[in-house]
């Protein structure tokens, strides 16, 4: 296992090496090196701290990106290892993760941190929502993380009664992911969704419970400070110019087509690009994004029973990408840094797939 | 009959895993290698734009002035030029139209301008 470990740690380095010696800033890095920094305390607070702390050199920013993207790879491990992963598919798991192309945008662009932030909050959240003890199974008296199939044995297991102590530190976590961007709030679909496939079926009803008085509170105040139904349109068009305005119809096809697009570039990452043009794919084609969405859904209600584990995984990828779907940025269609949480499910999804084929074709 | 090594006859079974993980994992890390050095630079990174969205208008906007900004003039005048014609394009969103333009034009007279004083 210390030579899996010290493989994937040459791997990232030698996909992103080069990257932190030789590059500079590009693209938005400059508005928040030189000036969006002073703006953004309100919205994305750990984006601006870390953007004062370490002003001058590229370097240390990419560095800074490669640390917190490593971060979420270390902790990506340790969930899928916790959540039913043996220790080779979780391996598996966090090296395709951290060297997928996929993911190079956030862990490569400097004003994707943000990104990184929210990511490591949300896994951080989905972290302890496993659990902070493990359950020994009582059959072949295996230690267990969460409470679902023995990866040993293949008994259904009870899980063990967590710790009280460990939803101050989910919200803790949730809040963390919040203060680095926004996109934190699908924590609150993904935690229930940890909760529920690790059999803590009462927790899981708690924290949709919790997250729903949560979410009720936040939007009452939102909507408090709103000036009527403009307001709420501003709300939508988050960040984006008041003239910059979009149907909702347009928008969906977008974004369905935008997800279409990382996909596929998940499974063949051959034609990344900063900036892709959907505005030339027809209504129809738009329509197929659509299609590949409710496939990856049917898929997933397929495979729950022969493998919980990737059903999990693309339930994640599915949740994650519902609130871009709500919130409009009409000059900027979903694109690679925001698929970071997403490609969290698929990566799981993935490792899942391949650590069953492993074990099969070990028997 | 002639007898054929198919890799699956010498091969164990249980290996065909491990030869897909290492696969993909050096194909990933190659890929991103590739990938990241495009995040290098401005000029690299619009230009990759530019290679994959050939009508997109902003992709040769933000070219055209990474190259004026490198002091190639000739060059990304023309890039800017380009992205004011491709914003015409009947496909292109209202809102995408209007803001290329007016930074594509923008930048033109200010270039123009420039030239102008340099050599009148």
């Amino acid at each position: 296992m210390k030579l899996a470990v010290v493989g994937l740690v040459a791997a990232v380095g030698l996909a992103y090496g080069a990257h932190i010696r030789d590059a500079g800033y590009v693209y938005e890095d400059r508005r928040w090196v030189e000036s969006f920094v002073s703006t953004r305390w309100n919205t994305r607070p750990l984006m601006t701290l870390s953007m004062l702390r370490a002003r001058t050199y590229p370097q240390v920013h990419h560095a800074l990106n490669l640390v917190l993207h490593a971060s979420v790879v270390a902790l990506l491990g340790l969930f899928a290892y916790r959540s039913g992963f043996s220790q080779i598919g979780a391996w598996f798991t966090a090296s395709l993760f951290a060297v997928h192309p996929v993911n190079s945008q956030a862990a490569a662009y400097v004003a994707a941190r943000p990104e990184l932030f929210a990511a490591l909050g949300v896994i951080g959240a989905c972290l302890l929502a496993v659990g902070l003890h493990p359950t020994e199974c009582p059959h072949c008296k295996q230690i267990q993380w969460g409470g679902m199939v023995c990866t040993t044995c293949g008994r259904v297991l009870r899980a063990r009664r967590q710790s009280a102590w460990r939803w101050p530190l989910i919200v803790l976590a949730i809040l963390f992911g919040l203060a680095g961007k926004e996109t934190a709030v699908v924590a609150l679909g993904l935690v229930p969704l940890v909760l529920w496939h690790t059999r803590q079926r009462s927790a899981c009803i708690a924290s949709v419970a919790g997250g729903m008085v949560g979410l009720a509170v936040a939007g009452w105040w939102v909507l408090s400070t709103l000036d009527g139904p403009a307001g709420l349109r501003a709300l939508v068009n988050l960040g984006e110019s008041s003239t910059w305005r979009t149907t909702w119809d347009t928008w969906v096809l977008t974004q369905s087509a935008a997800s279409h697009r990382l996909f596929s570039l998940f499974l063949w990452p051959d034609a990344l690009t900063v900036d892709p043009d959907l505005d030339m794919l027809s209504t129809a084609q738009k329509s197929l994004g659509l299609v590949t969405l409710a496939l990856l859904g049917l898929v997933a209600f397929w495979q729950r029973h022969a493998r919980p584990l990737v059903t999990f995984g693309l339930l994640w990828a599915l949740i994650s990408l519902a609130p871009r779907f709500v919130i409009q940025t009409p000059r900027s269609a979903l694109n690679a840094h925001q698929f970071y949480t997403v490609s969290l499910g698929l990566t799981l999804a993935v490792g899942a797939w391949w650590d069953t084929w492993r074990q099969k074709a070990t028997t | 009959m002639r007898q054929w090594y198919w890799p699956g006859t010498v091969w164990a079974r249980w290996s065909w895993p491990w030869v897909v993980a290492t696969v993909v994992v050096v194909g990933c890390t190659w890929r991103t290698a590739v990938v990241t050095a495009v995040w290098r630079d401005d000029r690299s990174l619009w230009a990759n734009a530019v290679a994959h969205a050939p009508l997109k208008p902003r992709p040769a906007l933000n070219y055209g002035v990474t190259l004026l900004m490198a002091g190639r003039s000739g060059e990304g005048l023309r890039y800017l030029r380009l992205a004011d014609q491709l914003a015409d394009q009947p496909h292109i969103p209202a809102i995408d139209r209007v803001e290329t333009q007016r930074k594509a034009r923008a930048n033109i007279d200010r270039v123009v301008a420039a030239l102008l004083r340099v050599r009148p």
